[in-house]
């Protein structure tokens, strides 16, 4: 499988919301970082064929997807980054509604609904109505409808945003699980989501893509930028007027800082191992690059 | 596609505002029912020995009924009142039919040959003719008269009020929950979902229609006792008391045969409108702006025509398209009336059920098309 994304833009009235926008995914998952506002969720609806771009093709295998029309949607699972639902509705009509939308046979779609349910840990809840549910487990049900039909184009929006440490752990199992012959997607702003499952990492922000690599490759670049320090109270205003301060924790011996910047910013600075936080920090954090 | 439309018509029936409002409806009818319950009384047996020519003497035994204030006064039952009168309009319904065959013709006399207007007399004539004199009998039809009453006069409300609530969050609540976004990038979502959508709409209407249609039957039944009189002539069709709402009606029909086309036309109008709300659902992220609009296109043309009787051009056209109209049945063909379509006259039940047929089909298509464009960008 690969997607191509070619040259999208998006204008809403007076914005383009994605502007010139490329990419090419093969199989495996994609994690998508953007600060709020960046177009992440924009994107991800003309993927899923919700929203018409303005400008360029989305081809999978070659193909345009708007050619391929119900073909290509046959291929998707998608989450929404707010997601509906029907609250009069249990959690098992809900995904068996899922699965006669997405043209599957009732015998099949029993059987494969009690595996999702079991997937997203909700089988305990399966007859209970949507309206009971908490944040949290709404969302699993999101997941669980994306999975229903063993998509091999999965576009995930936000998926663990509401979901407490247990859950996004078994939510990365359950990424790391899925066979690789697929494309995923997934957008966060919780970078430790996309830590150790992610191929490689889209940076996008104004509607453009900024990097496009995987990660290690990322990190390696930040490597001997990153420094560590402890200051007191008084160095903290001019250090954070002159570099990217990321961490700031403050201790009985003084603050202990985490500083972005090309050169040492103080004596005392020792080098640190690059993290996916520090590359948000990197590349999104205009504000304090001034 | 069986499951779709099995969900879809989950999603509609299990509102509980569905279910409040049709046990509000139900209740109502109870109450109109209830509030002239002394018209629910079976006379077949005093109207039987009238049920032949009525003569000079029967009318002379009438006017002494009428003059005699000891038996004719306001505590009169209404079924000996709609009998005396029964045999009193004997006289000027016969006269009346012979007026408008006069008047006809007078006015075939006075067109061109060949013009719309001398086909369009022409064709009341040929009508008139067919349907003959009254006969000049007193039939029993009133359980039947009070059943098509209903249908015309409380159905419209049911059915408007169960198609409004059933139907005007089809689409808008998929909007204004953001189900559209798993809708519509689901394989079937442009497709057959809406299929499924517009199946269940219509299975829904028809059944609110069905149940009513029943229940008005058996209530029927059960207060008359019987259904006598559907072989009867339409004509002769009153309740108690009452004018004879299809005493100048071109069509012969007879009171059964009516009932059935009442019922057919009324099912047709109702699922016009049924998809009407559900092309306005398609255009609409608020349930209520939907039912709104909705209710007053078929409360708006009733109320300024029917209710205020306004008789300005624009309202009396916008009226004869009506969805209201086409439910209500009676106003389509109690009077002869024809459209001029390329100098041929179509006689207006055909001409308003054709015009519907036509509009529904572009609703639906509309639908369609308006969900498959859809953009997601809330
Ligand atoms: N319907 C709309 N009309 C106008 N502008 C819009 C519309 N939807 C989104 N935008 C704008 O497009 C840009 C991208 O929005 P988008 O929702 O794609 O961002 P995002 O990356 O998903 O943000 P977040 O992290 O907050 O979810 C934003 O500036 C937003 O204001
Ligand atoms: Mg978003």
């Amino acid at each position: 499988m690969k997607l191509t994304i070619q040259d999208i833009s998006k204008q809403y009235k007076d914005k383009w919301a994605i502007s010139h926008f490329s990419a090419e995914l093969n199989n495996g998952v994609y994690g998508l970082l953007g600060p709020n506002g960046a177009g992440k969720t924009t994107l991800m609806r003309m993927l899923a064929d919700i929203l018409q771009p303005t400008a360029g093709n989305i081809l999978l295998d070659g193909e345009d997807i708007r050619t391929m029309g119900d073909g290509y949607r046959d291929l998707l699972g998608y989450l929404p980054q707010h997601c509906g639902f029907y609250k009069q509705f249990t959690a098992h009509r809900f995904l068996m509604y899922i699965a006669s939308l997405k043209g599957q046979e009732k015998k099949y779609a029993l059987a494969k609904v009690d595996e999702m349910l079991h997937l997203v840990g909700l089988a305990d809840h399966a007859n209970r109505k949507i309206k009971s549910f908490s944040g949290g487990m709404r969302r699993r049900l999101g997941i669980a409808q994306a999975l229903l039909n063993d998509p091999k184009v999965l576009i995930l929006d936000e998926p663990t945003a509401g979901l407490d440490p247990k859950e996004r752990i078994r939510f990365r199992n359950i990424l790391s699980e899925l066979s690789g012959d697929r494309i995923v997607l997934l957008s966060t702003h919780i970078v430790s989501d996309i830590e150790y499952v992610a191929k490689e990492v889209l940076l996008m922000n104004e509607g453009q893509l900024l990097k496009q690599d995987r990660l290690v490759t990322l990190l390696e670049q930040l490597k001997g930028m990153v420094w560590k320090a402890m200051i007191d109270e008084s160095q903290l205003s001019s250090l954070k007027r002159h570099y990217k301060v990321g961490n700031i924790l403050r201790q009985p011996s003084g603050i202990e800082v985490r500083i972005l910047s090309k050169e040492q910013p103080l004596p005392s600075a020792r080098t640190e191992t690059p993290g996916l936080e520090d590359l948000y920090l990197y590349y999104f954090n205009e504000e304090l690059a001034e | 596609m069986m499951d779709l439309l099995k969900h879809e018509l989950f999603k509609i029936i299990s509102r509980k505002s569905v279910l409040i409002v049709a046990v509000l409806l139900l209740l109502t009818y109870g109450l109109f029912i209830a509030s002239r319950s002394d018209h629910y009384h079976n006379a077949s047996q005093e109207y039987k020995p009238y049920e032949r020519v009525i003569t000079e003497a029967d009318r002379e035994m009438v006017l002494k009924v009428f003059e005699d204030e000891e038996r004719y006064n306001k505590d009169t039952p209404p079924s000996e009142r709609g009998l005396l009168q029964d045999i009193w309009d004997i006289q000027s319904m016969q006269a009346g039919y012979e007026r408008q065959l006069e008047e006809i013709r007078a006015q075939l006399d006075r067109s061109v040959l060949g013009s719309y207007e001398y086909k369009q007399h022409a064709l009341h004539e040929q009508l008139l003719l067919e349907k003959g004199p009254p006969s000049g009998q007193v039939y029993y039809n009133k359980p039947w008269a009070y059943m098509i009453d209903m249908i015309d006069q409380f159905g419209v409300a049911f059915m408007g009020a169960m198609i409004l609530i059933g139907l005007a969050s089809l689409y808008s609540e998929e909007y204004s929950t953001g189900m559209d976004s798993l809708l519509l990038s689901s394989r079937k979502g442009k497709g057959k979902l809406i299929t499924a959508k517009c199946c269940a709409a219509i299975i829904y209407t028809s059944s609110c229609c069905f149940l009513f249609a029943l229940i008005n039957i058996v209530v029927h039944a059960l207060l008359f006792g019987n259904l006598d009189g559907a072989n009867t002539p339409l004509y002769s069709l009153s309740k108690y008391g009452d004018s004879h709402p299809f005493g100048t009606s071109p069509y012969s029909l007879m009171v059964g045969q009516y009932y059935a086309i009442q019922l057919g036309v009324h099912l047709v109008g109702s699922v016009a409108f049924g998809l009407a709300v559900m092309f306005i659902s398609s255009l609409s992220a608020s349930s209520f702006v939907t039912l709104f609009v909705s209710g007053c296109i078929l409360g708006v043309p009733y109320l300024l025509n029917d209710l205020f009787n306004m008789q300005i051009q624009v309202i009396e056209w916008l009226s004869f398209y009506s969805y209201s109209q086409l439910m209500r049945v009676t106003r389509l063909f109690n009077y002869f009336q024809t459209v001029n379509l390329g100098n041929i006259p179509v006689l207006y039940p055909v001409a308003a059920l054709s015009v519907i047929t036509v509009v529904t089909g572009l609703l639906v298509w509309g639908t369609r098309l308006v969900f498959r464009k859809h953009q997601v960008s809330a």
